[in-house]
């Protein structure tokens, strides 16, 4: 009896409980998914639901794009529905769902968010570089981004449309998106300027952007001098000039382009000037030389143009000079200087004494001159030797004077 | 018996709180530490338990420096602001200082009115003037503070075995190391152990029945007695010293100071170095000087013995290197490590003790009574007087130090800087102030920016800093070669610590600036102005650091307050019960060894004359030799002196009171002269030295030869100057040398040049720059470049040409490679450069590669300055490829580049040409950059030099330029292939931007050289430095 009874028990307990697996099972398949759209446009309410006739436990709905991830509780009324927030509904790109119930997956699908094209779209546009050389070789690059009101990127081969001003002339060129993007590579005038650019998608228009069109390198060019005299006096500035400077398309060349003279003197020697040009032109200066001289003049903008070689010939303004020896031989006067003119040399003019000692250069000094004149003076604490020799150099003339006495005045 | 209130502690804490607690707020912001400690304690108030600071050095822990006094103020800057925390820190510190002199003393005088007596002359000594007011030692005046109240509880403990001693013995000295972790380190030596000795004294004097009784026998008897309270005493000491700053041992450990010494004053021979003899010796010694004698009688007694042998090891250990004992004594790398003065301050603080006892005698004691019936009343009186006058006039002299002869630039508004660094992000790089002195630690301590450099030096870490004896970048101009070439090698590589603003404070400093590629943005309402370098990467978001374990972070925030806390409640307790006399306090036994004050000895006094008499005569002999050395017109020498003198200190006035009176010159005359000129030499040199020969002397006349060397920013330069000197009315004057005679061209003139001005256009607003806003970067060619070796040294050299339509800043980096593509070096181009380069213009440039001066410890320090001595950097590798990037960016600024060459004379030695300004902008520094071609017209080396005198506009300026012999210049590698601009491909621009480009042009405009080596053209470019653009 007591045996039956166990059976009993056990066969009561096994109905029991598949009873209730059953009605589990059942309950999971209850879950029926109403909304059939599977394309939702970006911005508009976006929800997903679902039917049941269990109304023990509640499921929620865990969403996952490419912006986020969360999990939905449900509004229950008669149908289970999830709304989805506007954060994700905003994005266009695939939202993944799960229905989940009691931490195991019961349904998953997804929806996909496209961009909203009809509402009124923003345009992101990017050019670059913002200066170009003129010619053919240079050019600007335009990428335009055109997007819906929530920054989703229009799909393929949405139309766009790129406006290039240059002078008189506006373009209009029609491009169609691709991989999310429209460009358009903008090559360079012949005439320097600046582009102004915009861009256009759906009405919606851009600010105007702008690439400034430098002027390319510059062709050869021609150069002349210019002073009030051409005597070499040391005091002096001779101007020397380019012609309007221009490219191989008659731009004239950017402000502050640097010339820079080469100047070759009748020793070989190569003086230096240089200018940066204005509207074209450069205007450099050299000090007249101080002794007669002949100049070859060439300008040069480095590797890219080269100008015609002038030529200037500086007169000398003196022969000779006097040298008068004082206060025992020891203070030398040089003077006076006289310019080409007989007038006395403008204060400054360059003299130099080279002290000889038994034919061998002692020192040499320099000194400039002050109301035509210039004094050296040789003091017995520095110059102990008995004689000396002496080179005076003045306005490129020379003048030797040998065995200047010391000893007796030493003694 | 219930203890009465000493007037005398009372009085004194009364003018101490006064008289300092007035003269801080003039004095504290302008000494050398204080502000340091403010910058300190401002990290803790925003970070208390985060270790690292990235302000300072690229990042350093501030777990180098005990950090209690900085929370202190941290915490009360949280109540009134960090200076508000500092002033009540240094009042506090004020206090305790006074009343911790006044304990000390009462422990060694054993006599309540010296102490009294001793704790009013603390307050007022010079020793102690001078640690607060001129060095602002905060930590150090509260960590030997709080040593002084540690003493009787030390003796308390030992003396009678109290645990209460003990506990608040240890608590005190818990609170000094904390504070000051040297202090309690060489206390324990130099104050604590003759301490014990005294204790051990007055054990075996309780023993006997008199001082004389007590033998080295007893004196061990006792020793061992009261042994194991000392162990006891000597081994927690130790735990705590340990333990109290444990983060700061452990870091020590991590980061052992590896640097070169910095040079400090308190190690310089006092004879010669005579404002260091001022400063560490006199100062603090003051009137001490004059009872040497009798603190030396009194703590050589037997009772002081041990005080005795310590305060004689101080003294002598003060005198820095004067005498070569310190050297011996402490061994080399102590001697450099340690600072020298805070034995002198130790010593002074010993001597208060006896100090106080001498002026008691002195006053109402033996010593009055003696003088008095030996030389009368009225010399008593006198010489009571002169102590006193000559005791606060050395105290006056002292605190107003700092306003005769200010240690520090003077206060610089920060406002216009802050302002500057939080616009448009500018603290997203590091910046770097240059003529700062120590307040660049109250501008860190103001602003979130990083700077490279700090004002702490035991934590620099960046090797450029520590393997040089460079206290800071920011004075670097008092620190000859070693300044210069750190601060060069900032500059030259600035992207490497992201540093992109300078603000400076010296003009000193703008050659360098502009020679090594910087441009100046604008001045600020303060006069800082501020430089900036182009193409520097902001920092990135997250900087590196060395993290501590959280444990050492926590110990090192908490126990340091807790040390306070812990200590004022055990020693409160006791002034607790005093106060409501809960329990009449005993006297302590320290009170019991009360000297003799009745029979002050007769030879003493006799030996205290005759010292003073010797010291009177040493200091008339100074002032003599003093007077000699500097009366400016007493002998040739001194006048020629005392001229270059106020040239150098551009005294323009006092240099003219020098020139023959019989000379035509007027002083408006002389004044226009000098004004005219400018160049290196005479706007940014500093005179290091001269050396006057006499050529010949007679009576009234003399001729000398004046040997000047010269420091400036760029070179070293010897000049030699003749001078004929007169002798008019006794006074010797300098006869005027002669001035450029030259007549320019033109009076009034005109010039048209082009002026550039860039600005974004967009509304003003917050945002960082927008990608619109920036200009595209100019397009550079590199036209050649090639690898060099010379003498073991590897340069790149070669020519760029900006070939945009814009003018373009340079910037040029350049690393070497071996045949294995390992990289060897890197390096930036310095001054044999043009960095800023108009459309189309080339330039030479030379390359070279600068290692980390002295890194290699073997190396010696050269001794002399010269800025063209660099540290080629030692490769282990042979280079063979090299790597050229160069960057442009639009530059606006000094583009001057009207200077002609006119004239040119070669010989095979030298090439001695004039160069003429033709434009309208003075120009400051010119500068020469030659470049040497071989036969093939193909450059193969560059130099350059820089002009010593500048051009004025319309004139002449001579040069003298000596040709580079050809040692051995080796061609390593010629290519272009590794040369990039704005990262591009050099070959693929040069393609775009100017295919035809005619390669004749630069070698048509070569000049020959009629030479027998390898160099057989060159070519003279011109780079201008305008000091004060128009």
């Amino acid at each position: 009896m007591k045996k039956t009874k166990n059976i009993l028990f056990i066969v009561v307990l096994f109905l029991v409980l598949t009873s209730s697996y059953a009605q589990i099972a059942q309950a999971e398949n209850n879950y029926k998914l109403i909304t059939t759209t599977k394309n939702f446009i970006a911005g508009t309410n976006v929800s997903i639901s679902f039917t049941s006739n269990n109304t023990l436990n509640s499921p929620s709905l865990y969403i996952k794009s490419a912006y986020s991830r969360t999990l939905l509780s449900p509004i229950i009324k008669n149908n289970i529905t999830f709304n989805i927030p506007d954060v994700f509904s905003k994005k266009a790109g695939i939202i993944n769902w799960s229905l989940i119930l009691n931490g195991e997956i019961i349904a998953k699908n997804y929806i996909e968010i496209i961009p909203n094209v009809p509402t009124k779209n923003l345009v992101e546009t990017y050019l670059g570089p913002r200066s170009i050389q003129a010619g053919n070789r240079d050019y600007t690059m335009l990428v335009i981004i055109p997007t819906d009101k929530f920054d989703n990127p229009l799909p393929q081969n949405s139309a766009v449309k790129s406006h290039v001003q240059f002078l008189d002339n506006i373009e209009y060129t029609e491009l169609k998106t691709n991989n999310l993007i429209a460009w358009q590579n903008i090559t360079s005038r012949e005439k320097s300027g600046a582009l102004h650019i915009s861009s256009s998608s759906n009405n919606t228009t851009t600010n105007e952007l702008t690439t400034v069109i430098f002027p390319s390198n510059p062709i050869n060019f021609l150069i002349h001098a210019n002073s009030s005299h051409n005597f070499a006096d040391g005091n002096e500035l001779t101007e020397l000039i380019t012609s309007e400077i221009k490219d191989e398309f008659g731009n004239i060349i950017s402000d502050g382009t640097l010339v820079e003279f080469n100047i070759r003197n009748s020793k070989n020697i190569v003086l230096k000037t240089r200018s940066s040009t204005l509207n074209g032109i450069a205007k450099a200066k050299i000090l007249h030389p101080d002794h007669k001289d002949l100049w070859r003049i060439k300008g040069y903008v480095n590797g890219l143009a080269e100008s015609n070689t002038i030529q200037l010939a500086f007169k000398a303004i003196i022969d000779d000079f006097d040298v008068t020896f004082s206060e025992e031989n020891r203070k030398i006067t040089v003077g006076p200087l006289l310019s080409f003119m007989d007038q006395l040399i403008p204060d400054g003019a360059l003299v130099k004494l080279h002290i000889y000692s038994k034919n061998k250069l002692v020192e040499t000094k320099s000194s400039t001159s002050f109301k035509g004149f210039v004094k050296f003076y040789i003091s017995s604490e520095f110059y102990k030797e008995d004689s000396y020799s002496f080179k005076i150099k003045a306005l490129g003339v020379s003048k030797n004077i040998d065995q200047i006495n010391y000893a007796k005045l030493n003694k | 018996m219930q203890e009465k209130t000493n007037k005398y502690l009372i009085v004194a804490l009364l003018i101490g709180v006064i008289f300092h607690g007035t003269t801080i707020f003039f004095t504290l912001e302008g000494t050398y530490d204080a502000l340091i400690h403010l910058f300190f304690a401002e990290h803790y108030s925003n970070s208390w338990f985060e270790p690292w600071s990235y302000k300072w050095y690229t990042g350093f822990t501030v777990m180098g420096y005990p950090p209690l006094v900085h929370q202190s103020i941290a915490i009360l800057s949280y109540i009134g602001g960090l200076k508000f925390g500092m002033f009540t820190v240094a009042l506090i510190a004020i206090i305790l200082f006074i009343t911790g002199s006044y304990r000390f003393s009462l422990l060694i005088t054993a006599n309540r009115k010296a102490a009294g007596y001793a704790a009013i002359l603390a307050t007022l000594s010079s020793s102690f003037v001078e640690t607060l007011h001129i060095f602002g030692q905060l930590p150090s005046i509260i960590g030997v503070s709080i040593l002084m109240h540690c003493l009787p509880e030390i003796y308390l403990w030992i003396k009678t075995g109290k645990y209460k001693y003990l506990f608040t013995s240890i608590s005190l000295l818990a609170v000094t190391v904390t504070s000051h972790h040297v202090t309690p380190i060489f206390g324990m030596i130099f104050f604590i152990f003759p301490l014990i000795g005294m204790v051990i004294m007055d054990h075996s004097r309780d023993q006997v029945n008199s001082m004389k009784e007590v033998t080295f026998k007893i004196f061990l008897r006792s020793f061992f007695q009261l042994f194991k309270r000392i162990i006891g005493f000597g081994g927690l000491s130790l735990l705590v010293i340990i333990f109290c700053i444990l983060p700061y041992w452990v870091n020590s450990k991590a980061n052992p100071i590896t640097q070169v010494p910095i040079p400090h004053g308190s190690r310089d021979n006092f004879l010669e170095v005579t404002s260091s003899g001022l400063v560490f010796f006199i100062i603090p010694w003051g009137i001490l000087l004059f009872i040497l004698p009798y603190i030396y009688y009194r703590y050589y007694s037997k009772r002081y013995l041990f005080f005795g042998l310590s305060f004689t090891l101080l003294s002598v250990l003060g005198t820095g290197g004067t005498t070569p004992i310190p050297l011996k004594m402490l061994g080399e790398t102590a001697f450099n490590i340690l600072t020298l003065d805070r034995f002198t301050l130790w010593a002074s603080i010993m001597a208060i003790p006896m100090f106080g006892e001498f002026t008691y005698r002195f006053i109402e004691g033996d010593l009055k009574d003696k003088l008095q019936s030996k030389f009368g009343a009225v010399y008593h009186r006198i010489l009571g007087a002169s102590l006193a006058g000559l005791f606060i006039i050395i105290t006056a002299f002292t605190i107003t130090l700092g306003y005769f002869r200010p240690s520090q630039p003077q206060e610089i508004k920060m406002l216009p800087i802050l302002n500057f660094l939080s616009q448009d992000q500018h603290d997203h790089w590091r910046f770097l102030p240059l003529g700062f002195g120590d307040q660049i630690a109250w501008l860190s301590a103001q602003t979130n920016a990083m700077t490279v450099d700090g004002n702490y030096h035991s934590a620099r870490r960046l090797p450029e800093l520590t393997t040089r004896a460079v206290e800071r970048l920011e004075n670097s101009k008092f620190r000859g070669i070693e300044g210069i070439g750190s601060l060069q090698q900032f500059l030259t590589v600035p992207e490497k610590y992201n540093l992109k603003y300078v603000f400076s404070n010296d003009k000193f400093y703008d050659p360098i600036l502009y020679f090594c590629g910087w441009q100046r943005l604008r001045q600020l309402e303060n006069g800082i102005m501020v430089w900036e370098k182009l193409n520097v990467p902001p920092l990135s978001k997250i900087l590196p650091k060395d993290d501590v374990p959280k444990f050492l972070k926590l110990m090192w925030g908490i126990i340091p307050l807790l040390t306070v806390v812990i200590a004022f409640i055990l020693n409160i307790q006791m002034v607790w019960y005093q106060t409501l006399k809960i329990k009449i306090k005993e006297s302590p036994p320290f009170l019991r060894f009360k000297t003799d004050y009745s029979n002050f000895s007769k030879y003493l006094i006799i030996i205290l004359h005759v010292w003073a008499l010797f010291l009177i005569a040493i200091f008339f002999f100074g002032m003599y030799l003093f007077y000699v050395k500097n009366t400016t017109q007493l002998s040739p020498e001194n006048v020629v002196n005392a001229y270059y003198d106020a040239l150098d200190f551009k005294e323009f006035e006092r240099a003219h009171s020098y020139l023959d009176p019989d000379s035509d010159i007027t002083i408006s005359q002389y004044m226009l002269e000098v004004s005219v000129t400018d160049g290196i030499l005479s706007s940014y040199a500093k005179l290091d030295s001269i050396n006057v020969n006499i050529v010949e002397q007679t009576e009234n006349t003399a001729k000398i030869i004046a040997n000047t060397q010269w420091v400036t920013p760029l070179e070293v330069i010897d000049k030699t100057y003749k001078h004929e000197l007169i002798k008019v009315k006794n006074k010797w004057y300098v006869k005027p040398s002669s001035y450029d005679l030259d007549i320019p061209p033109d009076q009034l003139f005109s010039d048209n040049i082009p002026e550039y001005y860039n600005h974004g256009r967009r509304r003003i607003t917050t945002q960082q720059t927008h990608h619109e806003d920036i200009l595209k970067q100019p397009v550079l060619e590199i036209l050649n470049a090639s690898l060099i070796k010379y003498k073991d040294q590897y340069s790149i050299v070669g020519e760029i040409q900006n070939i945009d339509n814009v003018p373009a800043d340079v910037v040029l980096k350049g690393t070497l490679y071996t045949d294995e593509n390992i990289e060897v070096s890197t390096f930036n181009a310095k001054y044999v450069i043009k960095h800023k380069l108009l459309p189309k213009e080339v330039t030479s440039f030379r390359l070279d590669f600068e290692g980390i001066a002295w890194l290699n410890p073997n190396e010696k320090v050269p001794e002399t300055f010269n800025p063209h001595e660099f540290s080629p950097i030692t490769l282990e590798h042979q280079p063979t490829k090299f790597n050229l990037q160069c960057a442009g960016n639009v530059a606006i600024t000094d583009l001057y580049k009207k200077i002609a060459i006119t004239n040119l004379e070669i010989d095979d030695e030298h090439i001695e040409g004039t160069l003429f300004n033709y434009g309208i902008q003075e120009v400051t520094i010119p500068q020469l950059i030659v470049s040497y071609y071989n036969k093939d017209k193909e450059i193969i080396w560059v130099e350059h030099q820089f002009l010593r005198e500048g051009v004025r506009v319309q004139r002449k300026q001579y040069f003298d330029y000596p040709l580079q012999k050809n040692d051995s210049i080796e061609v390593i590698n010629s290519s272009l292939k590794n040369c990039f601009v704005n990262g591009l491909p050099n070959k693929s621009i040069s393609e775009k931007v100017v295919p035809n480009r005619n390669l004749n042009h630069l070698k048509e405009q070569l000049q020959e050289l009629k030479s027998s080596n390898e160099f057989q053209f060159i070519k003279i470019e011109l780079n201008s430095y305008v000091g004060n653009p128009n």
